[in-house]
């Protein structure tokens, strides 16, 4: 696959070998390597080496790599240091394309919108939804072809996540692809293959905003309704919130809600595909599954990192940190320290401890949707195992243009039945 | 010689700590975890560490701690029995601040990790909540 923008290959990583570079020059922030699956070595370097890491130069100006668990947990446990202010990813916005959302605001107007928004992913809501995600599940399920090659993204894991979030919001079932097509666009880099320029995302953001006008302007003369648009039109926090803000915080649910469970989807079947070991146990104990769906999660590591800034000088493992500065939790990083996980690069399907890992993040900002995160993948191994003896992957993963967003754009599967 | 002389220092050594213990019985603190359900968990635990340790080194179901003790994750989520609340101790404002964003909070809610088994919580009683979240 080639680079995205010929403009930016001067940054790639791509073909630099990971041991013998100058280790200053080590830029975590490029999609080249995250594409091409080259990263590990990197991290592995920068833990061992310079865990606290300076990059000068780069793409996306200067900003540290934070790499180890112990640090990671450090930095985002400590929210009056390191803030989520202005933004949370590795690029700084400009401001006509700000979107502001709780997920880049610190207390107190964090505490005051995250409180409104989540009841609707709480688990006793969650309980309520289960029914109908299973029935989502088992009809996809079913429609999928034995002994043929297909694409599980597209089948599959878009497909589920898609239906997932067209429920949460109770929008309109069959316009449901919008809402994949708003969250891609929201995050993606301009020529990645989702929109072509800043310009053409903006315009995706404005439709976005028009639809979710319209939904807003229907609920919030209703009875209050149980789904995401319907809290925040009578939630006393959130029901004067000006438009940019609505935009906001309606992208932030369908992003956190889009492309990080279908890449654990995704993820989890190429996991076991590669260690059949593992895809053995599962087919030995079901009853394994609500472990393995932590360890897919950590596995995967579906959002690589999380970016922070520094409101004051500070100290961390030994280094000078100043005000202003662009801190980097890499969350994919973390999750493979063997300091604190136990044999971290191994996939094991029935580990101790799998929920303890950084791929929800930790502290204030900790992911809401964790839990209907876990239930989905949940569901859909349960029901994927009553079905068939393997999801068998049949050719190259193609993976994602980002150093964020860590996933998979194509998965050639065939499907083996139960025999 | 000189084994034999390290011999009666170990000898000697053990024999001081023999003795300070004699004068110092541990007592095992015994906590009652009640599950939503209603099913109950008696556990015996050795003083020091906190109740999270002591419910998920005990096998005791319905207490998550995602973040392994680090008071960032809020699933270590507990309610006190009223008799037992003050004798816990204060809430830590970084408790606080995760325990104001549970939507299941309730007056007696701490964080289990935040507390620390003493000889004074002999026979304490904690309530899980339906979810952990």
């Amino acid at each position: 696959m080639t680079d995205a923008s010929a403009d930016q290959s001067k940054w790639s990583m791509v073909g630099k070998d990971p041991w013998t570079m100058p280790i200053e020059k080590i830029d975590l922030s490029h999609p080249g390597i995250w594409q091409a699956n080259e990263f590990l070595p990197f991290m592995e370097r920068l833990r061992l080496e310079d865990p606290v890491h300076y990059c000068a130069e780069s793409a996306v100006g200067p900003y540290w790599s934070i790499t180890k668990y112990k640090d990671i947990m450090q930095v985002d446990t400590s929210p009056e240091i390191f803030s989520s202010e202005p933004t949370i990813g590795i690029v700084d916005t400009y401001d006509e394309y700000t979107l502001p959302s709780f997920i880049s605001m610190d207390p107190p107007k964090h505490d005051e919108q995250r409180r409104i928004a989540q009841p609707v992913v709480a688990p006793a809501n969650l309980k309520r939804l289960e029914h109908l995600i299973r029935q989502r599940v088992c009809n996809i399920l079913d429609e999928l072809p034995l002994e043929t090659e297909f694409d599980w993204v597209k089948e599959v894991s878009i497909e589920l996540t898609t239906q997932m979030l067209a429920t949460l919001f109770d929008f309109p079932f069959e316009s449901r692809h919008k809402l994949t097509f708003w969250s891609d666009a929201a995050t993606a880099i301009p020529g990645a293959g989702v929109v072509s320029s800043n310009e053409e995302r903006w315009a995706a953001m404005e439709e976005c905003l028009q639809v979710f006008t319209g939904l807003w302007n229907e609920r919030v003369n209703a009875e209050p309704g149980n789904d995401l648009v319907s809290m925040l039109a009578h939630g006393e926090a959130t029901q004067n919130m000006p438009p940019m803000e609505y935009l906001g915080n309606i992208i932030l649910l369908i992003v956190g809600g889009n492309d990080t469970t279908r890449n654990s989807i995704s993820g989890g079947v190429l996991a076991l595909n590669e260690n059949p070991a593992e895809y053995d146990k599962l087919r030995a104990d079901r009853s394994i599954i609500p472990n393995m769906v932590s360890e897919i999660i950590r596995w995967q590591t579906p959002l690589a990192y999380m970016r922070r800034t520094a409101l004051v000088d500070t100290e961390l493992g030994g280094k000078q940190i100043k005000a202003g500065d662009k801190v980097v939790m890499w969350y994919a990083s973390g999750n493979r320290d063997s300091e604190v996980i136990d044999r971290a690069d191994e996939f094991l399907i029935d580990r101790d401890k799998a929920r303890q890992h950084l791929s929800f993040g930790f502290g204030l900002h900790r992911c809401m949707g964790n839990r209907l995160a876990e239930m989905q993948l949940r569901i859909l191994w349960e029901e994927i195992m009553q079905r068939f003896d393997m999801v068998e992957v049949v050719g190259q993963p193609e993976r994602v243009y980002s150093s964020f967003v860590k996933g998979y754009t194509h998965l050639p599967v065939r499907l083996h039945g139960l025999s | 010689m000189r084994q034999s002389g390290l011999h009666f220092c170990c000898v000697a050594h053990l024999g001081i700590v023999a003795r300070s213990r004699l004068r110092e019985p541990r007592l095992m603190v015994k906590i009652k975890f009640i599950e939503h359900s209603g099913q109950e968990h008696d556990v015996e635990t050795n003083p020091g560490a906190s109740v999270m340790v002591a419910a998920v080194s005990n096998g005791v179901p319905g207490i998550d701690a995602d973040c392994g003790g680090a008071c960032s994750c809020a699933t270590c989520h507990v309610y006190v029995d009223q008799e037992w609340l003050e004798r816990t101790g204060e809430i830590n404002p970084t408790e606080e601040a995760m325990l104001s964003l549970s939507t299941d909070r309730k007056d007696n809610s701490r964080l289990s990790c935040q507390i620390q088994v003493t000889e004074d919580l002999d026979g304490l009683v904690v309530t899980m909540p339906e979810f952990q979240f």
